[in-house]
């Protein structure tokens, strides 16, 4: 007979393994959302295992496999084969559905270590002809934008441009409009050199006001500038005031006053 | 025989646990002490911190005598092991100091604040911040803070206090060298030491020298002076005229030519760096903080490039009177380095100090979210500014008395580009001009021989910095993806802050995007 006594340790590792292992294993998104790659996986594994039935606990799987660390393209084609059986499913909702091939368009565009943009290409496209004004499915467009200007080496800029225009005249959904009109603003300005149309786009990105805290102020300084910088006082000086309004400390304010000034005191000077 | 005595050992095993398990369970709490411990922990060791840390706690305890306040102070450099440790094991402070953690850790252990601090600071009725949402009583809005998570857009934790970068000045000393008591306002003011002090020197027979620097203080020059060099540049530069050229985009540039070494205002910008630094000790990238701090304060250079955090251990340890200015930067009519020159750099988005988060698993959440109120309030924001001789974070928070100037200067103009690329990739750009200073640094070198030494090795550098940067971009879109999918399957309902993160998804993978492409087509 050995000391410690084999039974009471296990007692006492069950008893520890039940107190610690309880947290991840009962809100695996809480897991998951807090990027702890570990539990989250492990989490979901269980709960996919234990209801087949739930779609919902199966793309949630396929997504946390897109974050197990360390990364292996065995676990991308495990996530891709969950989220193509998805789309067997005649249970599946339309949301399910639109996610399962989101993901699979995502799985091939950025994750997998040699992406297969073709793929990626194809299944944006199915969301977009498939789910018309769905919110998500409407974001592939913004995808699909990406693909067609920065990574279609075979596509010159003016004709990516021009599949870009085709895809924000298909969208419905504010949060894609404004981010292809964003898109096509910025490669119209870095590319085309061409401030009229830039402006167009950058102004009606902006109408549809961005989610992210600073942003608006960002578009706001980039339509101002180009603006001033291409005759157009009239567009420029709402735009920087509009900027000056939401950053009150920026360290470019005192610079965008001074441009301000310039525009009023000009704006004054036409009126005389 | 065996038998037997197993069976006794058993029976004396099991009497003895279960003899255990009744004792633990009728004994009385170990302590009638009905107090609760919030525990603090940081490594904020500089003078006055942990004194206004205890003050605050005293005056916490005070409103709230249910509650004791205990801090636990480790040394910086064994602080991110230690925290780490502590966040692993479960056992972390219930407030912790924010230092040398990443996204990951940020989400997985520290409690968002992102809902309170949209409410006001009940601390702060009576106050001109009455009312006003939390976060807005912050100087940066607490941006920088929420930038460090930019993936999941967690505000981690609230920031008590601002650094910016001073030169301090040796009254009494500058007196005896030039006759004058004004500081150097101008960069040509601060040159015009250089004779006056070798003059000094020679007539009595002592070695001062004009700046006290260091190694790690470097970069303080080169975020105030050198970047006074490529304002215009930057300006004209900036892709979408925002004023500012990112890290990626300057990579760019400097490999395509518009921001290249054969650009005046680049050459410029090593120039100066040559200058300033032929004003501080020989040697001066071996030398370190303490170094620096104790030539200063043993009487040996005229002047100390440093930071607002230093000002307590020098007007408390100094034997003269110190003046605290902005590090004086050319002027436009400079016939040298002016005509590059905007003017003074604002300092509106300074960096932030002493950030303070609540550990995931504390006890006490609420009540750790109370005191980290109460510690951002304005009378204990005050208390903090003089007992530390810090600048507050606490918008409308006077400076420590006598030091007005440590307050970041709100008005001025954008910063130019960063031209050694410190923060960006791999650090592979950056280590290749430190490597090559000694050809720029001291009577032999020169800024031809400098750019000629780093010339060939450069470009590949910059790549290697542009391929860490997409990469880590690329990993970052795709937890992106994954935190999307978690968000639209959750089964207590979708939240609507994935459009928020889908967005900021868009841009910055848009933006490397880009960038990789017009990286491929440089020569």
């Amino acid at each position: 007979m050995r000391f410690p006594f084999p039974p009471l340790l296990a007692l006492g590792a069950f008893v520890t393994s039940a107190s610690f292992a309880a947290p991840s294993s009962a809100d695996p998104w809480a897991a998951g959302l807090t990027l702890d790659y570990a539990a989250v996986d492990a989490g979901l594994a269980v709960l996919h295992a234990s209801k087949p039935e739930d779609l919902n606990a199966q793309l949630a799987y396929a997504s946390s496999l897109l974050m197990k660390q360390p990364r292996s393209n065995g676990n991308l084609r495990t996530a891709l084969d969950l989220s193509a059986e998805v789309l067997t499913r005649p249970t599946a909702t339309t949301d399910q559905r639109v996610l399962a091939r989101y993901l699979l368009a995502r799985i091939y565009h950025i994750h997998l270590d040699a992406p297969e943009l073709d793929h990626a290409a194809t299944e944006y496209r199915k969301l977009l002809a498939d789910f018309p004004g769905h919110p998500l499915a409407e974001q592939a467009a913004v995808k699909l934008a990406l693909l067609y200007l920065y990574q279609s080496p075979n596509l010159a800029p003016p004709d990516a441009q021009k599949h870009v225009a085709d895809l924000l005249a298909r969208v419905t959904t504010a949060d894609a409009r404004r981010e292809l009109h964003f898109l096509l603003g910025k490669e119209i300005w870095l590319a085309a050199h061409d401030p009229a149309n830039a402006l167009q786009h950058l102004i009606a990105a902006r109408e549809l006001d961005f989610q992210q805290l600073d942003r608006n102020a960002e578009v706001d300084l980039m339509i101002g500038n180009i603006a001033r910088e291409n005759g157009r006082p009239d567009l420029a000086l709402p735009h920087l005031r509009r900027f000056l309004a939401q950053r009150e400390r920026d360290p470019r304010v005192t610079t965008v006053r001074r441009y301000v000034r310039q525009l009023e005191s000009l704006a004054a000077n036409d009126q005389r | 025989m065996t038998t037997l005595r197993t069976r006794l050992a058993l029976a004396l095993l099991t009497i003895g646990f279960f003899g255990s398990v009744a004792y633990v369970l009728s004994r009385d709490p170990p302590s009638r002490d009905q107090h609760v411990t919030l525990r603090l922990g940081h490594w904020l060791m500089h003078s006055g911190m942990r004194e206004a840390f205890a003050e605050a706690g005293r005056r916490y305890e005070l409103l709230h005598p249910e509650v004791r306040i205990e801090q636990n102070v480790v040394p910086i450099r064994s602080y991110p092991a230690w925290l780490r440790t502590q966040l692993i094991g479960g056992t972390a402070p219930d407030i912790i100091g924010m230092f040398a953690v990443n996204a990951e850790i940020i989400n997985r252990y520290f409690l968002p604040l992102n809902d309170v601090v949209l409410q006001p600071n009940p601390y702060n009725v009576g106050t001109p911040l009455a009312g006003v949402p939390w976060r807005n009583t912050f100087a940066d809005g607490l941006e920088s803070i929420q930038n460090m998570s930019a993936a999941t857009g967690q505000i981690g934790a609230i920031t008590l206090q601002l650094n910016t970068y001073r030169l301090f000045t040796n009254v009494d000393l500058l007196r005896r060298v030039t006759g004058q008591t004004t500081p150097p306002e101008t960069f040509a003011a601060l040159q015009a030491l250089g004779p006056l002090v070798e003059t000094y020197n020679a007539t009595h027979a002592v070695s001062v020298t004009p700046i006290a620097g260091c190694g790690p203080y470097l970069r303080y020059v080169n975020e105030q002076l050198l970047a006074s060099q490529t304002q215009k540049l930057a300006v004209a530069l900036s892709p979408m005229r925002t004023l500012k050229v990112g890290n990626p985009d300057l990579a760019l540039m400097m490999l395509d030519g518009r921001a290249g070494l054969e650009e005046p205002a680049v050459q410029s910008t090593f120039e100066l760096l040559r200058e300033v630094t032929n004003l501080m000790p020989p040697g001066v990238e071996q030398l370190q903080r303490d170094d620096a701090l104790f030539m200063f304060l043993q009487g040996k250079a005229v002047t100390f490039i440093a930071g607002s955090w230093d000002y307590g251990v020098l007007a408390a340890n100094g034997n003269f009177t110190v003046a605290v200015d902005p590090i004086p930067i050319p002027t436009p009519d400079d016939p040298r380095f002016g005509p590059f020159v905007l003017g003074p750099i604002s300092e509106a988005a300074v960096q932030h100090e002493a950030p303070m988060a609540v550990f995931r698993d504390s006890a006490h959440p609420a009540l750790a979210i109370d005191f980290l109120q109460f510690l951002s309030s304005p009378e204990i924001a005050t208390l903090f500014s003089e007992m530390s001789q810090r600048t507050s974070a606490v918008i409308g928070v006077p400076p420590p008395a006598g030091a007005g100037n440590l307050a970041p200067r709100l008005e001025g103009e954008p910063a130019g580009l960063s031209m050694e690329l410190p923060y960006f990739g791999g650090r592979n750009a950056f280590r290749v001009m430190s490597n090559h200073h000694h050809l720029l640094f001291g009577p032999g070198g020169s800024t031809a021989a400098f750019i000629a030494g780093i010339r060939a090795d450069l470009p590949p550098a910059i790549r290697d910095d542009v391929q860490r940067h997409l990469s880590n971009e690329q990993k970052d879109a795709q937890r992106s993806d994954a935190l999307i999918g978690l968000m639209l399957t959750h089964p207590g309902g979708v939240p609507d802050t994935w459009r928020e993160r889908i967005e900021t998804q868009h841009q910055r993978e848009g933006d490397a995007l880009r960038v990789a492409r017009e990286v491929a087509a440089t020569p």
